[in-house]
């Protein structure tokens, strides 16, 4: 039986969706969580895996392919052989030569490459298998998957990327590609974040310590009323995003995987909604169930390395995103600490992003207006 | 190992220092000492992080379907109370709100 693998929604907002990676082709034998595709929006970029074991049927898009949400993207199946749905003679489109027109092999052929009958050309009255094979014998070769790179230092054995590295490289790629990355840091006293974090907590009669959340949820805020909530769209004439919403993505360790949580419309929420909802994606991840809405679109990050003891780090941006605050461990007795930020420096100077940081620093400082 | 339903309170506590020492131990840290009421949080054996994951281990242990609304210091707080809610779950289940 044949399952689609549909476009999915990324964004409220976006009712089509750029395909930018086929990571399978037809005839592949695909697990459950094994990356299908990739696909992107203005705002974000998401892997589509496998929801169960099959093979590549047919693929319905191509790389660069913008298809509306929904839409199925990919035919899995139980058998290599079988008809992905839009082939079976019951369901042939008029005039696509399914059915009486095409010989059984050619079927085959035809499902095994992602193919349709309207694409092939036919000398005879059927199309047949040699047609097949001579129009795909034509088409311009594909380059192998994963070809060696020549100069390695020593024989090496080449291994795929799991899904989460490769969300891992294709956030790294994405700085490296993209974005004009910056780093600056500024030192503070921790001491007013701990009293604060202890009084909210001790108010609420919170299990957990809330001065990391608290402090997220203040950045969201800070970069709401800043500029540092957008992106740098390049392609054409280069054009300024700003977000109207603030999706904060904050790091959690699970394991071996980095997760980026994502908490939508973190502008929106009180401290303690923000807190409520930061510790229910915490505990998520830690299980490894986050749905990958939950783990995509951030606009802002915020990471800390505090608890393994590091006091400064230089992390990195999340796609589309413009800037990334780390938290590290204080030092001196307590009484020292540094914020540091990764910036898009397209879109932030440096006094923007050391003013976020000092704003950041102060737990009881008003927030700015919003800039118009 | 899964939950029996069976254990007495003694039990279900002793079960509940297992679970932390197994975290505490990770850290490099002792949590033999903690006494039954004492606060965890407050007593530095495990980071937030390791609360969390203690928090889940136990909710996984004992199927107690822990929420946001859970995660306070009167309810999950020490060994005790941990062990009163979960007892708690087993006779009356999750409380309707």
């Amino acid at each position: 039986m044949a399952h689609p693998v549909y476009a999915p929604r990324v964004n409220n907002n976006d009712d089509t969706v750029k395909i930018t990676r086929l990571a399978v082709g037809v005839g592949d034998f695909v697990r459950n969580g094994d990356l299908v595709l990739e696909v992107e929006t203005e705002k974000a970029v998401v892997a589509v895996e496998a929801e169960g074991d099959g093979y590549v049927l047919a693929l319905r898009c191509a790389e660069g392919d913008t298809v509306p949400v929904g839409d199925v993207a990919v035919w899995l199946g139980d058998r290599a052989d079988e008809a992905p749905p839009e082939l079976k003679p019951a369901q042939a489109a008029p005039g696509d030569g399914a059915g009486d027109g095409v010989t059984g092999k050619a079927r085959l052929l035809l499902s095994r490459h992602g193919l349709t009958a309207g694409q092939v050309p036919h000398a005879g009255p059927r199309l047949t298998a040699a047609d097949v094979e001579a129009f795909i014998a034509g088409r311009p070769e594909q380059k192998p998957p994963c070809a060696a790179p020549p100069d390695l230092p020593a024989p090496a054995d080449l291994v795929a990327l799991r899904p989460g590295e490769r969300g891992a490289l294709a956030t790294v790629s994405w700085q490296r590609d993209h974005a004009a990355t910056a780093f600056l840091e500024i030192e503070y006293d921790p001491r007013p974040w701990q009293d604060y974090a202890k009084a909210f907590a001790g108010d609420r009669r919170l299990l957990l310590n809330p001065m990391l959340a608290l402090m997220a949820h203040r950045l969201a805020l800070l970069a709401a009323a800043s500029g540092a909530n957008g992106t740098i769209l390049e392609g054409g004439e280069s054009r300024r995003a700003r977000y109207r919403q603030v999706n904060l993505g904050f790091t959690v360790q699970a394991g071996e995987v980095l997760y980026l949580c994502v908490v939508e419309r973190a502008d929106s929420l009180d401290a303690a909604g923000f807190v409520a909802r930061l510790g229910e994606l915490q505990r998520r991840a830690m299980a490894h169930r986050l749905a990958p809405a939950e783990t995509s679109g951030a606009t802002v990050g915020f990471t800390s390395m505090a608890r393994w003891g590091v006091h400064r780090h230089m992390p990195v941006l999340a796609p589309y995103s413009a800037v990334m605050v780390a938290h590290g461990e204080s030092f001196d007795g307590g009484a020292r600490a540094i914020f540091g930020a990764t910036y898009d420096h397209r879109l932030l100077s440096g006094f923007d992003a050391a003013r976020l940081l000092k704003l950041l620093a102060d737990p009881a400082g008003d927030i700015p207006k919003a800039r118009s | 190992m899964a939950d029996t339903g069976a254990e007495t309170r003694d039990e279900i506590i002793a079960q509940l220092r297992a679970i932390l020492a197994e975290l505490a131990g990770r850290l490099g840290n002792d949590s033999s000492m903690l006494s039954e009421t004492e606060i965890i949080p407050n007593s530095g054996v495990v980071d937030s992080v390791g609360l969390i994951e203690f928090v889940m281990l136990v909710d996984e242990k004992y199927r107690l379907g822990i929420e946001a609304e859970d995660m306070t210091v009167d309810q999950l707080g020490t060994f005790s109370a941990i062990a009163d809610f979960v007892q708690a779950r087993r006779q009356f289940g999750r409380k309707q709100t």
